[in-house]
């Protein structure tokens, strides 16, 4: 459905898509993650044409993208990162003026604008204009505009950004029946977990390069660490962090308060050796906790930078 | 049609603000309108204050003159003090100090004023005063041409002889009165509409031309071109109606006395002035999409304009250099297209041609610095 390859993208002396390469399929959701000015924002707008590349290809549904390749286009939606809606429109033709440049027939849009009203549930601010509606519901209406049109492929640029809790939900229930329904979607984040539980892949961007993708086991196994275990053990011994190194599978361990962090780059009994290592150590432990590699670790491991870094 | 009804609909949006523009430039033509229906002219009896330093005929023939609708006190010259009569017109105590010169017959002669004033020159009076006293002096010089004589007696006896004028107003002078009239609302309609459009559009197009609201039209399959073309063509059918319904309010309200104007040539002028308008526009957008700034430059634009190029105030009484200036402005050229009532279309043909030029001129100037924009993003 999407193909990226070695795409290059200059502005002047920076490089912001760096030889970047990557792929989607017909009905999966696929997020782009990295932190800020990694080149997300610059790699969607090549995809859509907004942005000439200086080198590389793209094709969508199998066809080279340029500005006018309008059957491409049709079959696209957009649902950029800032609000991209009138202010002295309502809901209602709001959705209307987007979805008009897309479909011409009034009956056919007056159906899809009903529907995308119904789906991002503002049916009772149809005729709010966008300052009376809440931040949650202004990114609602950002979306509805992007996929009242349902196209079979939907970039979505960080649309949680800034919303309640309430909303953000209803956002990623949407993108799940969308996903449902067996459309494509190409999704940013800097929700690490949001990004977890919703995309069935995920490319991890850095200085404009891929540097990583595939699933979340797949970008675990990517990385040394593979388990964290949180130990807090009272003892007078000074040794213990060199004791702790020395058990099977342990890569690290930090000092944290009077915890100690165990990173084990195999996930294959750890928790048990520890627990016999104390025991035969005659000491006692306070608190005992294991987490299996998160996103964050493996951006962390792979970039060397906190996602919002 | 999307965009083209888009943009109708956001006009529609500012249809409060439309109307409250459209009101008071009707408001502002319909008071012209009671102001034109015919000129009053008023004299006061006035309070004077006469210093004979001549005590001659000539001296006593002029306070005659004087006191014959006004209320003269006479002092002698040997008591005036002048800082006390000039505290006479600083305290609004008199409406005017009239001192006769010392030989004031021999300074007459000579073509030397006879007679000093002393009055407040922000007065109304101070006008009456010195019509009052060169109306004397003129008949005085013409029965001395005429005669050799001075005859003060003569001169005030005709001077106070009524004549009963009745005045035939004229197929001309009607018509002249019509054109006069138009030719004032037109240019107050052209520069009404300059304001008008460059706020209204420009409003509108800043929401329009948002670089976020621009990025998600640009990846939709609508061409740039479609999308300019139906740009364009909603902000023309916009300026057409505004200007449109201008030039039609003024015909209503002067109905009945439009004999003597160049009606298709002021239809004409409009027209061009609204293209010319939506050009500047097109600069305008180019520039920035900053509200703020397209509010100021739309004042800036259309009050400079308006004042340099004659609208507000007629060029005549403006000096050599404003003049000069305003012939290189392309308003005065939008004036020029009906300046005479019997103009022809040959007549106003260049002046068209040059508002015409101007319009192109700002279509390049706004596709240049477009293309820049878009070269730089």
């Amino acid at each position: 459905m999407i193909m990226m390859d070695k795409v290059v993208k200059r502005y002047n002396e920076l490089i912001a898509l760096d030889h970047f390469s990557f792929e989607a399929a017909e009905g999966e959701i696929i997020g782009l993650l990295g932190p800020n000015g990694c080149g997300k924002t610059t790699a969607i707008n090549c995809m859509l044409s907004l942005l000439a590349f200086d080198s590389g290809d793209i094709e969508i549904f199998g066809e080279k993208v340029h500005p006018n390749n309008n059957s491409v286009k049709r079959r696209i939606g957009l649902v950029p990162q800032e609000l991209s809606i009138f202010d002295k429109l309502n809901v209602y033709e709001n959705i209307d003026f987007y979805c008009g440049l897309y479909v011409s027939d009034k009956t056919k849009r007056r159906r899809l604008v009903e529907e995308a009203i119904e789906f991002v549930g503002m049916d009772r601010y149809r005729k709010f204009i966008p300052k009376k509606l809440s931040g949650g519901l202004k990114r609602r209406l950002n979306i509805a505009c992007g996929m009242a049109h349902q196209p079979d492929l939907l970039f979505m640029d960080e649309p949680t950004v800034a919303v309640d809790a309430q909303s953000r939900n209803f956002i990623l229930e949407g993108i799940r029946q969308m996903k449902a329904r067996g459309k494509t979607i190409v999704y940013t984040t800097h929700y690490l977990e949001e990004a977890e539980n919703l995309c069935d892949r995920m490319v991890i961007m850095d200085a404009g390069r891929n540097i990583a993708h595939g699933t979340v086991e797949q970008l675990q196994n990517q990385i040394s660490t593979q388990e964290r275990v949180e130990v807090g053990v009272i003892t007078d011994e000074s040794d213990i962090e060199s004791q702790l190194e020395a058990l099977p599978n342990a890569v690290s361990v930090n000092r944290k308060n009077d915890n100690y962090m165990i990173h084990f780059e195999k996930q294959e009994n750890n928790i048990s050796n520890l627990i016999k290592f104390i025991e035969s150590k005659d000491l006692t432990y306070t608190e005992l906790s294991s987490e299996k590699a998160t996103l964050s670790d493996i951006f962390l491991e792979l970039t060397g930078k906190e996602l919002r870094d | 049609m999307t965009v083209f009804k888009g943009i109708l609909l956001h006009f529609w949006k500012y249809k409060y603000l439309i109307l409250i523009l459209l009101f008071v430039f009707f408001g502002f033509a319909y008071s012209f309108t009671l102001g034109n229906s015919g000129e009053t002219y008023e004299s006061q009896a006035m309070d004077l204050k006469v210093v004979d330093n001549s005590n001659s005929a000539l001296s006593e023939g002029f306070i005659e003159h004087l006191e014959r609708e006004n209320n003269v006190e006479s002092e002698d010259g040997n008591s005036a003090d002048r800082e006390a009569l000039e505290e006479e017109i600083f305290l609004n105590n008199s409406d005017g100090v009239i001192i006769v010169k010392e030989d004031a017959e021999r300074k007459f002669l000579n073509n030397e004023a006879p007679v000093e004033t002393i009055s407040d020159e922000r007065n109304m009076t101070h006008i009456q005063l010195e019509t009052l006293i060169n109306q004397f002096f003129t008949f005085l010089e013409a029965e001395y041409e005429t005669s050799g004589n001075m005859d003060t007696a003569m001169i005030n006896e005709i001077l106070s002889e009524d004549v009963d004028v009745q005045m035939h107003e004229s197929v001309d002078v009607e018509s002249e009165n019509n054109f006069s009239y138009m030719y004032n609302f037109v240019n107050f309609a052209g520069y009404w509409s300059m304001l008008f459009l460059l706020m209204i559009v420009g409003n509108v197009m800043a929401e329009f031309n948002a670089p976020e609201l621009r990025q998600r039209i640009s990846s939709s399959p609508m061409t740039t071109r479609t999308f300019m073309v139906q740009m364009n063509a909603a902000q023309i059918v916009v300026g057409l109606f505004i200007s449109g319904f201008m030039f039609l309010g003024g015909i209503l309200l002067r109905v009945g006395h439009l004999e003597g104007i160049p009606l298709g040539k002021m239809a004409v002028a409009l027209i061009l002035i609204t293209a010319f308008i939506l050009s500047i526009h097109y600069v305008v957008g180019a520039m920035t999409t900053n509200k703020f700034i397209i509010n100021g430059l739309a004042n800036f634009i259309a009050i400079g304009m308006a004042f340099l190029s004659g609208i507000m105030i007629p060029l005549e009484v403006m000096g050599e250099t404003t003049q000069n200036i305003a012939r290189y402005l392309p308003l005065y050229y939008f004036t020029q297209i009906y300046a005479e009532p019997d103009i022809s279309w040959a007549e106003a043909a260049m002046p068209m041609f040059i508002l015409v030029l101007y319009t192109v001129a700002f279509l390049i100037i706004g596709m240049i610095l477009e293309n820049k924009k878009k070269m730089t993003s």
